[in-house]
């Protein structure tokens, strides 16, 4: 409980700090910010490419643009992997905060998901221009990108609760890093970016055992489907759940190696 | 009023042949590790506004006592009171080398709590304090040691903590600089700053400090009046008297050499 009022009396500094990394990411190259754009959507229109022209295939997936359908997921994985990806160097990363000032080290892994959910949104505005570009008008903004906030949000509370979990074993454990970087091209392919669950068993299992997956459906459902994200309500409440035992789990890690860690940078 | 009180400090640091062993203990509860010891059973009050100087040879110690005043470094035993904020000055000045001047400023400030108004009321005064010119646009990794460390004395007076500490942060800057840095440090002590002055040099000591603790090898040797530590201490450094005969003249003369 401690935890959420320190956080919370320092809401500001949080949100200054992680608004100063984006600006420090993007400071020293011309194009700045641009690129946040940029890098979806080569990586999309290069995915497209490749079902497209290579496989020719792509045909409309239940009805939808292949292209926007596509999007859907992408947008919302790579932030997931870019989040997952700098979990295990949170701490380090920040190292001058950690052996040069008392500073709370346990609004870090806050400061770092705030600093890529803040690009993600903005670059989310941009695309929802570009999707009705592409789609036409079917594809506006309606009621249903509400949703949006509740999947930030949960986002938000979900990733700070993982980074928490991995960022004192990625200092603890060097190898940590090099463990996450080498499972996110399997996670990629295990979490349905590129492919829709054939059989609700497949379904049923990617819900239960890859929370991932939450986000990417969420995402598509809110931009092709018109779903709201409430109308599974087992599944929200079995995320929160979820989301509640990466806390407990979390903490205790934190808790045991919170002693050693200036030691050890 | 003691600001600082350093209560019976111990700190051990867990030294480990393989990362592997880390996990190890992790696990099972049980060392792996050989045990370190940076500081034993250390103990001292600093009072407030004094300019207290702690003195040592390189690995005695000096510097982990800084860190864990500074609250970044937690004892293995003991307690530590800082009543107030810490501001830390040491050679790297925790300074991050891809920001610029000015976002190292920005930074720092945000850092240590300040509000956006009170950034913005120091800024000034810190840039021209810094001397550093058209260079406080560019990234710190083009500076001079001497430029790096006067941004970061720069800031660390600004920020207006209630203890300052200085770890041999002097030690790169031209005397013009230095001489203008003793200026500074004058007045913060007429405000009321406690200052906290680290070194291994005696000179400096002599200089600035009121007061003064000597730490050798983790254990603290003597603590009292600037002049009567300085002169021990320079007896040590000077191969006048061995650890030995030291050790004896501080036992007989406890009221000189062993008073906060």
């Amino acid at each position: 409980m401690d935890y959420f009022k320190i956080i919370w009396n320092k809401r500001s500094t949080i949100h200054k700090l992680a608004v100063h990394k984006v600006k420090l990411q993007y400071a020293d190259q011309s194009f700045g910010i641009a690129w946040a754009l940029i890098k979806p959507l080569v990586t999309v229109f290069s995915f497209w490419f490749f079902f497209k022209i290579g496989l020719r295939s792509g045909s409309p997936v239940d009805g939808q643009m292949f292209i926007l359908w596509l999007f859907g997921g992408n947008m919302i994985w790579m932030l997931t992997s870019e989040v997952i990806g700098k979990a295990p160097k949170v701490i380090q990363s920040n190292s001058v905060l950690v052996t040069t000032i008392k500073f709370p080290v346990m609004t870090l892994p806050i400061i770092e998901v705030l600093s890529s959910l803040y690009v993600h949104i903005g670059v989310m505005f941009i695309m929802f221009f570009i999707f009705v570009l592409i789609g036409g008008t079917t594809y506006l903004p309606d009621i249903y990108y509400l949703n949006f906030i509740y999947y930030w949000f949960t986002f938000f509370v979900f990733f700070v609760g993982f980074s928490i979990l991995i960022a004192p074993l990625g200092v603890l454990i060097k190898d940590v890093s090099s463990f996450i970087g080498a499972i996110l091209m399997p996670l990629f392919w295990m979490t349905p970016v590129l492919w829709n669950p054939q059989t609700e068993l497949i379904a049923l299992l990617e819900k239960l055992f890859n929370p991932f997956y939450y986000f990417v459906v969420g995402y598509r459902e809110t931009l092709l489907y018109n779903t709201f994200f409430f109308e599974e309500i087992w599944y929200d409440i079995y995320i929160w759940l979820v989301i509640g035992l990466i806390y407990v789990i979390g903490f205790s890690v934190w808790k045991k190696s919170r002693g050693l860690m200036p030691d050890l940078i | 009023m003691n600001i600082i009180e350093v209560k019976h400090v111990t700190k051990d640091y867990r030294l480990y042949n393989k990362n592997s062993d880390i996990v190890k203990e992790l696990l099972f509860k049980k060392s792996y590790g050989q045990v370190y010891k940076a500081l034993n059973d250390i103990n001292f009050n600093v009072k407030k506004g004094t300019t207290y100087g702690v003195v040592g040879t390189n690995g005695s110690g000096k510097s982990t006592i800084l860190k864990l005043i500074n609250g970044t470094v937690y004892p293995t035993s003991g307690e530590i009171n800082v009543k107030g904020t810490v501001s830390l000055l040491n050679v790297g000045a925790g300074i991050v080398p891809k920001y610029t001047g000015i976002e190292n400023i920005y930074y720092k400030c945000t850092l240590f709590g300040l509000k956006e108004k009170e950034i913005k009321e120091k800024f000034q005064s810190i840039i021209e304090f810094s001397e550093l010119g058209d260079f406080i646009n560019q990234p710190v990794n083009k500076y001079s040691s001497g430029m790096k460390s006067k941004l970061g004395f720069a800031i660390a007076i600004h920020l207006e903590a209630d203890v300052l500490i200085i770890d041999e942060a002097l030690a790169v800057g031209d005397k013009l600089f230095k001489n203008k840095c003793n200026q500074k440090m004058n007045e913060l002590k007429a405000k009321g700053t406690t200052i906290l002055f680290v070194s291994h040099s005696s000179g400096q000591m002599k200089k600035f400090c009121d007061r003064a603790c000597w730490i050798q090898k983790g254990e603290l040797m003597c603590k009292g009046e600037v002049k009567d530590i300085m002169k021990i201490y320079d007896s040590f450094l000077d191969r006048k008297q061995t650890l030995k005969q030291i050790k004896k003249t501080i036992k007989e003369n406890k009221a000189i050499y062993m008073v906060d």
